[in-house]
Formats: structure tokens, C-alpha cells, sequence
């Protein structure tokens, strides 16, 4: 039974998927393309229809020369070009979606303009693609290392239990479910890397694709390199038979390294080209940016107002997972909690530390592969335990359906997009109407 | 016949079926893009405002098009606000609004351009879009001839 609920997880949730965006994105009204969605996507009609690099051209024929406040471009103060506050990442990763949207434009002679009905769905559609390939590529993980039910339970949980599902269908152009897919598959390929005794060179390559794809989905989540040469580190004395294997492997090591750099320079050349520099921070022209001496640990993971475990409680018993976890697990322990600890000091100093109107804690969706692995470690402790085992379904059921039930009262405005206090939240709390 | 090949052409079926069924839907006379939802608030005009685009479809057998327009709030070139119409890609005609207040109203023949399609597509493009609500245009319900 468990085995075929495994086979057919994705199967399943693509339906499920696909129902949800029609009940969202028709009956509720939203269109797929919005809030941070909006500067993800606009380098596609940018680009493609407007043949333009700068961002100018869309600029005029939609806003009369300026974007609005919405949009998250901004001109830089120095050189007066337009910056989006998001890179590249997304949108080459919607790129095949968008493509295929332009096309059916020109097809049924809707208007070629980038945000008509074609390009709208297509780019909503990449957001459950990229969920459903995420979701494969984290089963295939999963089934290597542990049984049928424990994986089921698991895929289960991390897609319902936490705020994964919203940001595939609800704001599924934002970058968080890309991060989601491009981190399982970089898992998948570490995994491989260091299992091999010689790497092979395509390994070694989509090594390095990967790593630049994940940074350019969102700069930040570069903290998911460390989870290269901390894979399989269980102890101080291992860091230095580390140190050793990846001078033994550094011929592919560095083709993937160049192979990252490559992929990293348009990018590059966008920054140079828009604002003189190679490097920048484009929050800096809003003044922008972290606070590193007061950063709001506790309210990130514990408050009302997005706090990580406030919202999607299931993932204590990740925190577990990572206590008991044992065999192939406990390699992936120590990359989690450091990829965790830099996560959670990075979004509790930057300067919306809720990151505005979301679902849950939108930092941490990025690293929800980390999460079901220890989920599924946790699972695999408890299952061999009949108390446990009773006691940790029946919590993990009834907190799947919590997170379920408050995500669909986020969607239809029951729970305030940002800012939610105590008397707010017992206020709405299962309440649909 | 395998399996595989089997599900190889009921996709390639399913995706002819559907490309012909796109090329002219009948529901296409109910999208547009770059407009807002109908607003009510003034008892002598429904409107809906655009933004700097917008495009809307009428029967492909209209000979003539009028969509009442009002800029609403002023231009930033002499209060002017030009909005340029186009069928089906083609540059149709430029209207001036210059008083803000004012609905105009121009039948603009279609001319005989032959279509196999049930609509035609009128885009609309103004050179602005003001305030947090990227604001075009005020445009009414159509009148076609």
C-alpha cells in the first residue's frame, strides 16, 4: 500500500495542485504574476518581446517610463539605469514556460504584451512544475534510505505540513519553490559527487550548474554551497579528511567551480551594466538591508507574526530528526543546522525580517529538502516504537491539517498577510467565515 | 503497439485537438488584459480603468468600433492624453483627450480586413500610468457596428 502511495505521491499532488490554482486563480481572483512574482518574471517580456536588457523599453510602454513602487525596480542613483531587486535565477527557470506562453499568444492572437492570459498561466504553471519536480527528485532522495511509509509520511508532511504547497500554487512565481527544486537536486548530485570514487566529469559539471543556479535564484541561499564540503561531517576530526578528499578531487572540483562562474556572468554583466559595478546589493538604493547587531531570532522562529514554528509546528519534529537520526541521515546533520543557524541570522537581521506578506516564514521554504530528510530520520526512530510511532502520527495528522486549513484561510484573507498579532491569530483561528 | 508508443501519440492527438481548439476559442470574446474590473460608482457611466496596455476583442464581423474614453485624471504633456488603437497589431487611429472630465466618443471604422477568426483584438496603449494603481485610461463598454 505505502509503496503505491509512494509511486503515485506526485501524481496525486499534481491534481490536487491543479485544482487549488483553479479554485485560487478563478474564483478567488488573483492573477499568478504578483507582488515579489512581479520582478522574478519581468526579465522574460524584457528580454523576449521588448529585445531589451535594460528594462527600459517595458518601462515606457507599460508605466510611461517609470515602474511603480509594486514592482521592485529601481533606478540607481548613480547611473539612473534600471536594477531589479531580484536576480536572473527565476526567470531562466521559467524561461521554457514563458516561451511556450508566447507562443500560444501569437497562436490565438491574444496580445503579446508579457502579463496577458497565456503568460499569466504559464508562469503559474512553472510554479507547480517546479514543485511536482522538486517533490520527485526529494522521493528519489528518500527512497534510497528509507521504507515506503516513512517516505510517504514524509513527502506528506513537508508538502502539507509546511507553507511548500502555498508557494507552488499561490505564489508560485515566487522564487522559494525554484529554491525548493534546485536544492533537492543539489542534495541528489552531492550525494552522488561524494559517493563516486572518481566524480565523473558530467557530475562534476551539474555540480557547478547547480551551485550557480541556486545563487542566482536568490543570492543569499549561496549558503547552500556549505553543504558540499560539510556533507558527511559528523565530528570536528572529520573536517580535516575533508579538507583532504576535496584537494584529492580538485581537478573536478575546479571545472565545476568554472562551470558556476560562467553561468554566474550574465548576471554579472547586468550589475556592471546597470549600476558600474560587478557586485552589488540592489536594496542599497531603497537603503535596505540586514542589521547584523539586532537581529529578531526568537520573533523568526517562534512569533504570531511569521515565526517559523509558529506557523508550521511540524517542523519541531525535524529539530528531533536531527537528535536521532541515523546511517546515510546523519551525513546531511551538521550541513542542515549550519545552513539553518546562517538562515535564521540572515532573515531575523534583515530589515523586514517577516518578509512581508507571506505564508508562514517564506526564508526557510528554500531548505525544506534539509527539513524532510531529518523529518524522515524522525519518522524512521519513531516507527520501530509502538507509543511513539501512535503518538507522533496522530500530532503529525493533526498538524498537517492545521497547516492546510490555515493556509486556505491565508487565500481567502481570514489571516492577515503580514503583521499577525496573538488576539488576531485566536480571532481567526479555524474560522472560514 | 507498446504502451509507451501508445501514450506517445494520444498526447500527440491531444495536443493537435488542443492547439486547433486554441487557434479561436469561442470564449475569447470575454478576455482582456491590462484592464481592471468594471467599477460602478458612477451612476450615469460604468467604467474600468486601463493600464499603460490593454487589449479587449470584439465579433471579427464589426465594421465599425467605439469605446468611449476619459483620461480622468490630466496628462503630464499639456494634460493631454493620447491613447493609440490598433486592430489586430495594426495602427488604427490616435485620440487626444484633453479635459479630463470629458468622455470621448469616436466611431472608428474597421475596414475590410479579411479574418478567419471569430474576434478581433483592439489594443489600446497610453503613454502613462499614474499612481499605485497604474492608471491608463477610464474606458466604457464598447458600441460596435
Amino acid at each position: 500500500m505505502y509503496e503505491r502511495g509512494v509511486r503515485h505521491f506526485v501524481a496525486a499532488t499534481a491534481v490536487i495542485a491543479i485544482f487549488a490554482y483553479l479554485w485560487v486563480f478563478s474564483r478567488l481572483g488573483y492573477a499568478p504574476i504578483h507582488s515579489d512574482g512581479y520582478s522574478y518574471y519581468v526579465y522574460l517580456p524584457s528580454w523576449v518581446i521588448y529585445r531589451d536588457v535594460t528594462m527600459e523599453a517595458l518601462a515606457r510602454d507599460w508605466y510611461g517610463g517609470t515602474y511603480p513602487g509594486f514592482t521592485g525596480l529601481v533606478r540607481w542613483p548613480t547611473t539612473g539605469l534600471w536594477v531589479n531587486l531580484h536576480p536572473i535565477g527565476t526567470a531562466i527557470l521559467m524561461a521554457p514556460f514563458f516561451v511556450a506562453g508566447d507562443l500560444l499568444s501569437m497562436w490565438s492572437n491574444l496580445p503579446r504584451d508579457g502579463f496577458s492570459l497565456y503568460y499569466e498561466h504559464a508562469a503559474g504553471a512553472a510554479g507547480i512544475a517546479y514543485l511536482l519536480a522538486g517533490l520527485a527528485v526529494l522521493r528519489r532522495i528518500l527512497r534510497r534510505h528509507f521504507s515506503d511509509g516513512v517516505v510517504l509520511a514524509t513527502l506528506v508532511a513537508i508538502t502539507w505540513g509546511t507553507n511548500l504547497f502555498h508557494y507552488g500554487v499561490f505564489d508560485g512565481t515566487f522564487s522559494h519553490v525554484f529554491s525548493f527544486f534546485l536544492v533537492c537536486c543539489w542534495i541528489l548530485i552531492i550525494e552522488r559527487w561524494w559517493e563516486q570514487e572518481r566524480p565523473t566529469w558530467r557530475l562534476s559539471l551539474a555540480l557547478g550548474a547547480g551551485a550557480a543556479l541556486i545563487v542566482l535564484v536568490r543570492h543569499t541561499n549561496a549558503i547552500f554551497l556549505l553543504v558540499l564540503p560539510l556533507y558527511g561531517v559528523t565530528r570536528w576530526n572529520d573536517l580535516r579528511a575533508r579538507i583532504g578528499s576535496m584537494w584529492e578531487r580538485r581537478k573536478w572540483l575546479g571545472a565545476a567551480m568554472l562551470v558556476g562562474l560562467v553561468a554566474l556572468i550574465p548576471q554579472l554583466l547586468i550589475y556592471r551594466m546597470s549600476t558600474s559595478a560587478w557586485l552589488v546589493s540592489p536594496y542599497s538604493a531603497l537603503d535596505s538591508g540586514f542589521s547584523f547587531g539586532s537581529p529578531r531570532l526568537v520573533a523568526v522562529l517562534f512569533s504570531t507574526q511569521k515565526g517559523l514554528f509558529f506557523w508550521s509546528p511540524l517542523l519541531l519534529l525535524a529539530v528531533f530528526g536531527a537528535i536521532v537520526a541515523d546511517g546515510w541521515a546523519r551525513r546531511l546533520v551538521v550541513p542542515a543546522i549550519a545552513v539553518f543557524a546562517i538562515q535564521t541570522y540572515l532573515a531575523a537581521s534583515w530589515w523586514d525580517w517577516q518578509f512581508g506578506a507571506s505564508y508562514g516564514h517564506r526564508a526557510f521554504t528554500d531548505a525544506l529538502p534539509f527539513a524532510a530528510v531529518l523529518l524522515a530520520a524522525c519518522f524512521q526512530w519513531v516507527a520501530g516504537r509502538v507509543v511513539a510511532r501512535r503518538f507522533v502520527t496522530g500530532v503529525a495528522a493533526a498538524l498537517v491539517a492545521l497547516s492546510i486549513a490555515q493556509m486556505v484561510q491565508y487565500w481567502t484573507g481570514k489571516i492577515p498577510i503580514a503583521n499577525t498579532t496573538w488576539q488576531e491569530y485566536r480571532d481567526a483561528f479555524l474560522r472560514f467565515r | 503497439m507498446t504502451r509507451r508508443s501508445t501514450a506517445i501519440i494520444a498526447g500527440a492527438v491531444a495536443l493537435v485537438a488542443a492547439l486547433a481548439y486554441l487557434r479561436d476559442p469561442p470564449w475569447l470574446g470575454n478576455v482582456t488584459s491590462g484592464m481592471r474590473e468594471w467599477d460602478y460608482s458612477d451612476p450615469r457611466m460604468v467604467f474600468r480603468w486601463t493600464a499603460g496596455r490593454a487589449s479587449l476583442f470584439i465579433p471579427s464581423d464589426a465594421k465599425a468600433v467605439m469605446i468611449p474614453l476619459r483620461s480622468g485624471i490630466p496628462g503630464p504633456l499639456m494634460g493631454e492624453v493620447p491613447v493609440e488603437i490598433r486592430v489586430d497589431g495594426r495602427f488604427l487611429a490616435t485620440i487626444t483627450l484633453t479635459d479630463p472630465m470629458e468622455w470621448v466618443r469616436k466611431e472608428l471604422p474597421i475596414g475590410n480586413r479579411v479574418t478567419h477568426r471569430r474576434f478581433r483584438r483592439i489594443d489600446l496603449h497610453v503613454p502613462r500610468a499614474v499612481g499605485q494603481g497604474n492608471l491608463g485610461v477610464m474606458t466604457g463598454p464598447p458600441t460596435i457596428w
